[in-house]
């Protein structure tokens, strides 16, 4: 009975060691990265020439070394393996011990970007496996980004559409010239009747992942990159899920795909604002977008053609405008006039069906524009709203917050310079949080603080605004109110921007503030203030005088005690 | 004193060590090693000398000390991992990853932690079902039973708080479906129309998440519950469930004892020979006495010394527990998913596995899955003792034949009857799928979870009847319950997949 529990015992801690040692040996003798580092180590040893390299080669040590920048949230371990990244006479050999290939890294310290914030990836993980997170059984949303789509991790930066990447700037044309936005939104723009894209690019592939048929093919096609799996899946059989889809299959090229992929992997709700010397202001604070004024819901306007105008803004104005030119479809304005009712009735309705019919103004519209109109799915109703809109584009009015979402996100003009005492009144109240902002916005005063005397206390946690003025000027405090470029101010004001008259009569506050300020020298109170703590010193000591001038000044035992004292010196 | 007698105490170093440590002398003796049993605190949660039936193997299956073996591998790792852990939104991801990643050991320590609660939870539910089959819960014991539910439920609780911390998606999910579960009485309420006025589910989903959403408040007071608080709570009715069944005369044993009940068992040889002749001792009053002789130099009948048997076979299954954990760990990783996202619900989102038998019935009628059963079912468990009070021999699986016989009984009847039920509500539907304009309040009253209640209490009072006995009529109801437990936690555990709708397997589950 007693042996059979020993043998258990014996058994189970012979077990219980063994496989402490296994994962021992594993962990610490057995990884992957640490024999590329004693490679690495080799080579420097072998390239050596000098004394002095090799006693530098001697002092490499083998360790785990990561890039942590707490600011993108990254911990990027990817140099761990890629050690020689930096290491310009690597270039020969194969990765991961190669170095960076091209000159990026001169412009992009990799001590302030990372790794992770270009080629996506797991930065945390140090096996090549979890690292790179190819596959479909890998938990990570971000696989490793290779050849043409790295381009969609530039777009997240830099807003300008830049030379190095071709794909991801023709695909954003693509996607606005292939009427795109009639059924996709990016944002503000585009219609409802596809899947918002905004943040496509980020989407868990846990969701969106190719059917069963195809998973395996796009897999291997796209290296394991789930993501860029499914996007290709979703642009070029758009009907492999949902099978009941409305989408059509778009006629494109293997390059066009490719770009469109690039534009589509790009789109990201997330910013990157990073520390690299350029100033914040001009990294992307919105993806440049076509700007056009929408209103999403009936309750923003009123007016006789308000209807036909929330129909036009969710569906038509992806392609077309009115009266500010030609997009992927004609400019609008005195179409009604132009084109027969009927016709233009039937052809806001059933524009697929009469472009089969080969009728003959759509036809040399096709030719003038490239781009076939799609079905909207709209009702007769609608059409004849959309139509009382397009005669009458003026009668509708937008309501206050709609106005502003129309100046905020149009960058058109700045807020006009206003000074006058009303606007200085107004900026100080809105300052102080007197007043609320329209979009309910927090008011300045819970971070910022101004040397002013009509505020009290202002917040600590942002930079002082007293000289704000000066330093920024008009346009400056302007362009910061409007786009929030820092990221704890985008945070408090996203959703939630300041109107026109906010902002000027914010900068007017903060320009008399400041000039106010500069006025009024600061109080030197001099040998004054000796005098008065002296004063007041002679007064406290008054007080004492008061409150204790009757007090025993010995203590009630003095006499005892000097008796005792007195018989004890006799003694 | 001089530095000859300095050196020569010096010397004695080891000696007096040893002596500090054991200070009963080498426990090679019985005498010595009862000594060790009683002065120390540890060892002398058994007593001295313990009945051989506590031994039998097939009486316990020593699932208690696998249970609470695993308790202490838990209290250990937990330890390890929470150097490592941050309860924060914004690092608990990272530091997880990190653990895996990077730690020495993390990521072992981490799915040992995760594999010891599976296996703690496991050897719980068995354990009570053990306790319940033998009748252990039956004279003074019934104050030990209750004791018992209590760390039952404080188990469920544990693990389901360890749930939220990694803040992945798996454990986001499962805890919205939780926190849905504790929102249930809402079904109620609504279907009377008194949610406004009172709202006793809001106000519990309130008190577990400490906002509407799962967020930081969550987080930290999950992690405050499972790193303080309930374990606490854990070790305390903890040692006072070991101490009772001290206290209550040992594990639970037949009034009469056969011989082929200790088949195997050790014996004390000491127990064996009625009269060992000791020539210094006198025997003369022997003629004196009346009755039987007296036994000289021998132990109580069938007993036989704690140390070594019964403290070698507990050692043997912690380090058996241990040894399973560690293999289970090496080769199968705790699963993280990717970080938690309110905005991408996983689908379908499941509960813990061992909540996954309600959320089957939650999904048939909230209320009913989520607050009346499992209410009824705990307040039956808690109340056993007190309902069946039945004189009867302990210590027996199934106490006799009859009892096997209801226990077999039950188990073919309750399978057949969950699995029709389960195979008439996946192919039919239910009261929603015919009416659709039914009040939910008869929905909530009739549901393929009430009609299972409904059958095995039918059930259970019909072998009331035929057996005349309260026993095994519990026997009958606790085997029903159980029996479905397990069944409806394994439907929906591999069929139930999107949508929370029937599949055979997993690969058939569409992807959108």
């Amino acid at each position: 009975m007693n042996k059979l529990f020993k043998i258990i015992i014996i058994l189970s801690c012979f077990v219980i060691t063994s496989i402490l040692l296994m994962e021992a040996w594993r962990e610490n003798l057995n990884m992957d990265w640490q024999k590329y580092q004693r490679k690495y180590k080799d080579e420097l040893f072998h390239m050596a020439q000098t004394a002095q390299d090799r006693s530098n080669a001697g002092d490499f040590e083998i360790m785990l070394r990561q890039i942590v920048l707490p600011k993108l949230d990254r911990s990027d371990r990817c140099v761990t393996c890629h050690i020689a990244i930096e290491d310009s006479r690597m270039s020969h050999m194969q990765n991961p011990l190669k170095s960076h290939p091209g000159d990026y890294l001169d412009t992009h310290d990799v001590y302030v970007v990372g790794c992770t914030s270009c080629h996506d990836g797991q930065g945390r993980a140090i096996t090549t496996e979890a690292a790179h997170g190819r596959g479909a059984k890998q938990f990570w949303e971000q696989p490793l980004l290779e050849g043409p789509f790295l381009e969609s991790s530039c777009v997240r930066c830099h807003a300008d559409t830049l030379q190095q990447t071709p794909n991801s700037n023709s695909g954003r044309v693509l996607f606005q010239q292939r009427g795109c936005f009639a059924c996709h939104s990016i944002g503000d723009i585009g219609g409802v009747k596809g899947p918002a894209l905004s943040d496509i690019g980020r989407a868990s592939f846990h969701k969106k992942m190719p059917v069963p048929e195809n998973r395996e093919r796009l897999l291997s096609q796209f290296n394991g990159n789930v993501n860029l799996a499914y996007l290709f899946e979703a642009v070029t059989e758009p009907d492999a899920q949902p099978k009941d889809t409305l989408m059509k299959k778009m006629d494109l090229t293997e390059e066009e795909v490719t770009a469109i992929l690039v534009y589509l992997k790009s789109l990201s709700a997330e910013r990157r604002v990073m520390d690299v010397g350029v100033s914040e202001t001009q990294v992307a604070t919105s993806m440049t977008m076509p700007k056009i004024s929408s209103a999403k819901s009936l309750s923003q306007v009123s007016g006789a053609s308000a209807k036909g105008y929330v129909i036009f803004s969710r569906t038509c104005v992806a392609c077309h405008t009115i009266g500010s030119g030609d997009r992927t479809g004609p400019d609008l304005k005195g179409v009604t006039s132009r084109r027969n009712g009927e016709w233009l009735k039937k052809l806001i309705q059933f524009p697929t069906q009469m472009t089969e019919e080969k009728d003959p103004i759509v036809m040399q519209l096709l030719e003038k524009y490239k781009t076939p109109m799609i079905d909207m799915g709209l009702t007769v109703e609608d059409v004849e709203e959309v139509i009382k809109y397009l005669k009458n584009p003026e009668a509708v009015v937008l309501d206050a917050s709609a106005a502003k979402n129309g100046i905020t996100s149009g960058n058109e003009k700045n807020a006009p310079k206003v000074t006058d005492n009303a606007a200085i009144r107004k900026g100080r109240v809105l300052f102080q949080g007197k007043q609320r902002f329209l979009q309910e916005g927090p008011s300045c005063i819970a971070c910022h603080d101004v040397g002013n005397d009509s505020l009290l206390g202002g917040g600590r946690l942002a930079k002082e605004l007293t000289t704000a003025y000066s330093r920024l000027g008009d346009i400056g405090m302007d362009a910061i109110l409007k786009n929030q470029p820092f990221p704890l101010m985008r945070e408090a004001y996203k959703d939630k921007p300041l109107t026109r008259d906010e902002i000027s009569a914010l900068v007017a506050f903060l320009e008399q503030a400041e000039k106010e300020q500069k006025d009024r020298p600061q109080k030197h109170y001099g040998s004054k203030m000796f005098f008065i703590g002296f004063a007041g010193f002679m007064v406290l000591l008054g007080f004492y005088g008061v409150f204790w001038f009757n007090r025993r000044n010995k203590p009630v035992n003095k006499d005892v005690y000097d008796r005792q004292t007195k018989s004890a010196k006799k003694l | 004193m001089s530095l000859k007698d300095f050196f020569q105490k010096l010397a004695g170093l080891p000696k007096s060590f040893r002596e500090f440590l054991l200070r009963h002398g080498r426990p090679t003796t019985d005498r010595a090693r009862s000594q060790t049993v009683m002065s120390n605190i540890f060892l002398h949660i058994h007593s001295n000398r313990i009945h051989r039936y506590t031994l039998k193997k097939t009486f316990t299956f020593g699932l208690g000390v696998v249970a609470a073996a695993s308790f202490f591998i838990l209290i250990v790792t937990g330890l390890i991992l929470m150097i490592y852990y941050k309860p924060s939104v914004d690092l608990a991801y990272g530091s997880i990853k990190d653990i895996n990643f990077i730690v020495s050991g993390g990521r072992f320590v981490r799915n040992v932690h995760r594999w010891a609660t599976n296996i703690m939870i496991v050897s719980v539910l068995l354990h009570m079902a053990r306790v319940f089959y033998t009748a252990a819960y039956k004279r003074a014991r019934s104050f030990n039973w209750v004791l018992g539910m209590v760390l039952f439920i404080l188990t469920l609780g544990l693990s389901f708080t360890g749930y939220l911390l990694p803040w992945d998606q798996l454990g986001y999910w499962a805890i919205t479906i939780a926190s849905n579960i504790a929102a249930s009485p809402r079904e109620l309420t609504d279907a009377v129309g008194i949610t406004q006025f009172f709202d006793p589910g809001g106000m519990m989903k309130t008190l577990i998440l400490g906002s509407q959403e799962i967020g930081q408040d969550a987080l930290t007071r999950f992690f405050l519950l499972h790193t303080i608080a309930l374990p606490l709570a854990m070790g305390l009715v903890l040692s006072a469930h070991i101490w009772r069944i001290r206290k209550d005369g040992g594990l639970a044993r037949p009034d009469e004892i056969k011989a082929k009940d200790m088949e195997g068992i050790a014996e004390d040889d000491k127990t064996k020979c009625i009269f060992n002749n000791a020539p210094q001792k006198t025997y003369g009053l022997m003629c004196l006495v009346q009755g039987k002789s007296p036994a000289v130099g021998r132990g109580p009948e069938n007993t036989i010394p704690s140390w070594p048997s019964l403290f070698i076979a507990e050692i043997a299954l912690l380090v058996l527990t241990l040894g399973i954990v560690c293999v289970l760990a090496y080769f199968f990783n705790a699963p993280l998913k990717e970080i938690a996202d309110a905005t991408v619900p996983e689908n379908p989102a499941k509960a813990p596995w061992y909540f996954l038998g309600l959320q089957e019935l939650v999904s048939y009628s909230a209320f009913m899955g989520g607050v009346g059963i499992p209410t009824i079912a705990l307040l039956g468990l808690l109340l056993i003792p007190f309902i069946d009070r039945e004189e009867q021999s302990l210590g027996r699986w199934f106490d006799n034949r009859n009892g096997r016989i209801a226990a077999r009984n039950s188990l073919l009847y309750a399978s057949s009857v969950t699995i029709g039920l389960l195979i008439f509500t996946v192919k039919f539907g239910w009261l929603r799928n015919w009416y659709p304009d039914i009040s939910q309040l008869i929905i909530i009253l009739v549901n393929p979870g009430t009609v299972l209640v409904a059958f095995f209490v039918t059930w259970s009072i019909g072998c009331l009847r035929k057996y005349n006995s309260t026993r095994l009529s519990a026997i009958a109801l606790f085997t029903c319950f159980i029996v479905s437990f397990i069944i409806l936690t394994y439907f929906a555990t591999y069929h139930r997949g999107p949508n929370w709708d029937f599949y055979w397997l997993k690969s058939q589950w569409p992807i959108h």
